[in-house]
């Protein structure tokens, strides 16, 4: 934060108003006897309150407009403790065109913190008593949390409004680090008068808003905030571990079915083709088990440059329902420009779900130019993965899409880091 | 930080979905051939009693 430094010299007390020495304004103070400099609300000259004359310590040069989001005097609610803004300060990194603001609140009771708002991520900040002792160039772990090293630079005061507990310049330069575990972060101030270490938490700029009943359109983020908690990793983490558990149970489900299927050629046999319709009346038989899947395939291993199609239905003799049975099978290859291609498939086949046990016979019309032999299978409990491949995708495709939202969450953030 | 809806209705689905798979798969039921294959019930057969006759 903007001047920490132990002061030497003792605060006014009883002082709630003086003339400003640079314009002659009126400056009245909120925080009487608590304060070291403010700047005048009419001339932005900053003014030393512990001097007796209330001399002038800086005169305002900034070229930054400074329009404060919450105004200096303004009341709010934060951590169940009442406080009243009595100072904001605009900070520039400097060497770059980035500014930031850092409003000090004021509670006779708690004493100060900071409400840092940077670029619509704001963050409330108070001064550590415990410093972190083990700080690497990495990070740090302190109060339970690993610390990651974001940024650091210099941070010069760019604008000035309200009052401060330190005398605070315009210009004035701090060497800065930040560190982040959101949603904390822990920054670090190297100044003339010695190290400031802060540690601050994330706060939602509605909370900023409701807590100081504030009437006006907040600023919105356009990048992920430096200690913003990432608003993709629990969802990403909790699909994770249920789709995670689903993929397990799927897996165990699918190798006890397919370990239960039967997989049973019920009829089998081979059509030698003329070229012309052929036809087959398959003589009777059964289809064993109450229910189960029914697979009729048709395969032409000497299929070459040509077709062929097996339509027809599987016939209960009993009941006398009928499942439709249509196979098309076509497969061409060749070389075209010294590379081998193919296409199409020697095979084909039928499927059907739920077929009761019982007599049937299989009933065919196959027609087309090739007279490659083909062979026709019936196949009850026929073991398949299509219902597990597709469960397989729902469960991957959600923590797949959060994993990718939070890890460009993260991305966006440190492209924004030292 | 709040899971999404999202999150809490994929839960919800991989409930359902893990049932569903369950049911289907002691079944043998194969669910894209719910689609596309054709049952009928018919007590004069045409094209048996035509393909019986040649």
């Amino acid at each position: 934060m903007a001047g920490q430094q132990d002061n030497p010299k003792t605060p006014m007390g009883g002082v709630s108003a003086f003339a400003c020495k640079a314009c002659g304004g009126q400056v009245q103070l909120l925080a009487p006897g608590q304060t070291l400099s403010a700047a005048c609300s009419h001339c932005g000259a900053i003014i030393d309150l512990s001097d007796d004359n209330f001399r002038v310590i800086s005169t305002f040069k900034s070229k930054q407009p400074f329009e404060p989001v919450i105004p200096i005097g303004t009341r709010g609610t934060l951590e169940g403790h009442t406080w009243e803004c009595i100072g904001a300060v605009l900070r520039q990194a400097e060497g770059y065109d980035y500014f930031w603001e850092e409003y000090l609140l004021f509670n006779p009771w708690q004493g100060f913190r900071f409400l840092v708002h940077n670029h619509g991520h704001w963050s409330l900040v108070g001064m550590l008593v415990d410093y972190p002792d083990n700080v690497s160039h990495s990070g740090m772990h302190f109060d339970g949390h690993s610390f990651k090293r974001f940024t650091a630079g210099n941070a010069i005061v760019a604008g000035v409004l309200g009052e401060f507990y330190w005398q605070v310049h315009y210009g004035d330069t701090a060497q800065t680090a930040d560190y982040i575990a959101p949603p904390y972060m822990l920054s670090v101030e190297v100044e003339e008068g010695g190290m400031i270490w802060s540690k601050g938490t994330y706060l939602e700029r509605e909370t900023v808003k409701e807590a100081f009943q504030l009437d006006v359109v907040m600023p919105r983020p356009h990048a992920p905030g430096m200690n913003q908690p990432n608003p993709y990793k629990k969802s990403a983490l909790l699909t994770m571990i249920v789709g995670g558990i689903g993929l397990v149970l799927a897996l165990v489900l699918q190798v006890m079915f397919t370990g239960s299927a039967t997989n049973t050629v019920a009829y089998s046999t081979v059509i030698n083709r003329t070229g012309a319709t052929d036809t087959l009346v398959s003589p009777v038989f059964e289809l064993t088990g109450a229910s189960g899947n029914v697979e009729v395939r048709a395969t032409a291993y000497d299929l070459q440059n040509s077709w062929v199609e097996a339509s027809g239905y599987l016939h209960n003799i009993e009941t006398l329902e009928n499942y439709g049975v249509e196979a098309g099978l076509e497969y061409y290859s060749g070389v075209d420009g010294g590379e081998s291609w193919s296409e199409g498939s020697k095979s084909g086949d039928q499927f059907h779900n739920m077929v009761p046990g019982g007599k049937y016979e299989l009933v065919l019309s196959i027609s087309g130019e090739s007279t490659a032999p083909l062979k026709v299978e019936v196949v009850r409990n026929v073991p398949f993965f299509s219902n597990f491949l597709a469960l397989l995708i729902f469960l991957v495709i959600v923590p797949g899409v959060y994993f990718i939202l939070s890890r460009n969450f993260e991305t966006r953030r440190w492209a924004e880091a030292e | 930080m709040k899971s999404s809806i999202f999150a809490k209705l994929y839960i919800v689905l991989v409930v359902v979905l893990l049932g569903a798979f369950a049911y289907t798969g002691a079944r043998g039921i194969r669910i894209i051939s719910l689609v596309g294959s054709s049952h009928w019930h018919h007590e004069y057969t045409p094209g048996v009693h035509m393909l019986r006759h040649k």
